[in-house]
Formats: C-alpha cells, structure tokens, sequence
C-alpha cells in the first residue's frame, strides 16, 4: 500500500479529518519519544511532554506553511517543549546552560559494554549529556542532516559537527577499550 | 596532527573528503598502525550507530492524545455556545436595564401643568408599563427557553457521538 504523504495527512487534519493525524502521530510518536528520552532522561516525563508537543502541533497546524519539512518542524516544537519542560522544572540545569553556550569538553561514557544484551548501544547514548544524546539521534535515527539539525537546536552547524564528532569518537574509545575490533575480525 | 587526524576521519566516514585530504590521511595511516586501528574502530563506531533503533513509545498514546484533542475540542464548543447565550441574554436584557432610568416624572419636558402634558404623561408611563412588562414576560420565556435548547443541544451531541462510536464498531467488525 502506497504510503500517504505528511502534506496530504496535514491537509485532511484541516479539514476536520482527526484520523488523518492520528496517522500524523503514529508516524512520528516514536521519533518524538526518543528525542525527548535522550533530552529528559525519564520515560514518565518523556511520555507527558510527547502529549503536549503533538497537542501543540495540532493547535498549530494551520501555522505550518510547508517552507521545511513537516518533520523538521515538528522536531523543533518537540524540541523547544522538552526545553521549556527542563526550564520550568530547573532539571538538569547545567546540561542546559551548558548546550546553550557551546560547550563541547569531552564526553564521559560510563562503561555499558559489559551488558551482555543487543540494546547496550541504545543505553549509552541514552546516557549521553543530552546535547550529545540529541544530535546521534536526530542524525544517525531519524536521518536529518547537519544542516535540519541545526535548524532544529538551535545550534551552529559546527557544533552539531563537534558534538556529532565527540560523540563518535567515545563510543570508538569504548570499541577498543574493550577489543570489540578483534571480535568482528 | 591528532587533531587533524580528527578531523580527517569524521569526513572520511561522512563521505567529505576532497582529493588532498584523502591523500593526506592515506599518509598519516602509512606511518601509524595505532592510528590505522583508530580509523577501523571509528568506522565500527559510525556503522553501529547506524544500527541505532528508535526507542518505542506505546501505542496507547495515540489514543490519549486523541482522546485530549477531543475533550479540548469539546470545552471549546462548550465556551462559544455558553459565550453566545450570554451575548443574547444580554441583548434581550439591554431594554430592561435602560428604561427603569427613564424617571418620567423628574423629566422637566413633560412636568408641563396642562391637560395635554398630563395626557401625554399618562400614556408615557403606560407605555414604560407596557414595556417593562414585555421585558419581564422576555425573560421568564427566555428562562425556559435557554435550559430547552441547552438539553436539545446536550442531546444532539449524544446523538452524534453514538452515531460516530456505532460507525467506529461497524468499521472494526
């Protein structure tokens, strides 16, 4: 079956058409989710502020002109709500700062190598600084380029370059710290 | 050179590199076997996280987000009818709060000591009479009124939702 496009899922919303963004929804639930984990940190609050965003995407939606893609726009209001949501709760208010001002010193891993499941990948990144966490997953998961990203952060496209680097080269330290390249020999 | 070294790689697994820069990491990788194991290992790196799923979320949230689109849908409808009844109510109260104002018998124009300015007097006041009456008749049908159409229109929003769920039901089955 041919798969409906967002503009004519958005166009249908418009009309009135509330299953056309529940497809909207099924379809970008996941990727919103997992931008919000990587920022928040915690499922439940993840969950509550994924809610608002599509709720806000929804009330919105007559806004969005098609000058980016639908999903460029949706990551921003996805991103700008996890944003306000750490502000309110003065969570992990250094992170913030910290994304704000471009600080990119190194990256700290914690040694999740030894678990012995396919899903230990997913649990470093997760807990990645969430700059970090933020931009493997806008690029390696949901595919955006350096230049939607930065669009979509806030950032200059040299520090998602930096941040997107930084990030790589840990998980490489991780690689040979543990002699991972002899087993794929 | 480390830092070139950097540099080099991340173009290189990003596909960026130009001629000269390949060329120029092809010698750096000559001289070091360290640096040769790094490239390898950042390429394993960057094809891992390739393999990088998204975390997924339960299905069930469709359902809840739906579910609040409607209810907001629904507190809004509700505002603009209660918002619109009370626009009418208070059009159709507007006479009664201007006329008890109009005190005939202080207004000089018709404080005239003669026939004609007492019989004019007189249907004035019949007239305000005539009025205030309407007004109060106005309200008390109004009083009914209102509560009528609000269960009608209560019952017309039942009546579309079954329709809608009895709809739903049918497409499932």
């Amino acid at each position: 079956m041919e798969k409906v496009s967002d503009e004519i899922l958005i166009e249908k919303t418009l009309e009135g058409d509330i299953k056309a963004f529940e497809k909207l929804i099924n379809r970008y639930r996941n990727k919103g989710y997992g931008l919000l984990l990587n920022m928040l940190k915690n499922k439940m609050d993840a969950e509550e502020v994924l809610q608002d965003a599509f709720l806000k995407v929804y009330k919105n939606l007559k806004t969005f002109r098609g000058n980016s893609k639908f999903s460029t726009w949706f990551y921003k209001i996805v991103y700008n709500s996890g944003l306000s949501f750490l502000k309110t709760k003065r969570r992990k208010e250094e992170n913030i700062t910290d994304s704000l001002e471009g600080n990119h010193d190194g990256v700290i891993f914690p040694d999740f190598s030894i678990l012995n499941d396919n899903k230990w990948l997913n649990r470093v990144v997760e807990q990645l600084p969430f700059k970090n966490a933020l931009v493997i997953n806008l690029f390696y998961i949901d595919e955006l380029s350096i230049k939607e990203i930065s669009e979509i952060t806030g950032y200059s496209q040299e520090n998602v370059k930096v941040l997107l680097y930084r990030s790589r080269k840990a998980l490489r330290e991780i690689i040979l710290k543990n002699n991972y390249l002899e087993e794929i020999k | 050179m480390k830092e070139k070294f950097e540099v080099l790689i991340n173009k290189y697994v990003d596909k960026e590199l130009t001629k000269s820069e390949k060329e120029e990491l092809e010698k750096i990788m000559e001289k070091s076997s360290k640096l040769r194991n790094e490239l390898k290992a950042h390429i394993y790196a960057h094809r891992m996280l390739l393999t990088l799923e998204a975390t997924e979320i339960s299905e069930n949230i469709t359902k809840e987000i739906i579910r609040k689109i409607k209810k907001n849908k629904r507190v809004k409808s509700d505002l603009v009818f209660f918002f619109s009844m009370l626009f009418i109510l208070l059009l159709l109260l507007l006479p009664a709060l201007f006329i008890p104002h109009l005190n005939i018998s202080n207004n000089e124009l018709f404080n005239i000591n003669t026939i004609r300015g007492f019989k004019l007097l007189q249907i004035f006041s019949s007239t305000k009479k005539y009025f205030l009456e309407l007004v109060l008749n106005r309200i008390t049908i109004l009083g009914l009124i209102v509560p009528i159409l609000y269960l009608l229109y209560e019952n017309l929003i039942i009546i579309t939702r079954l329709k809608k769920l009895n709809s739903g039901k049918a497409i499932k089955h």
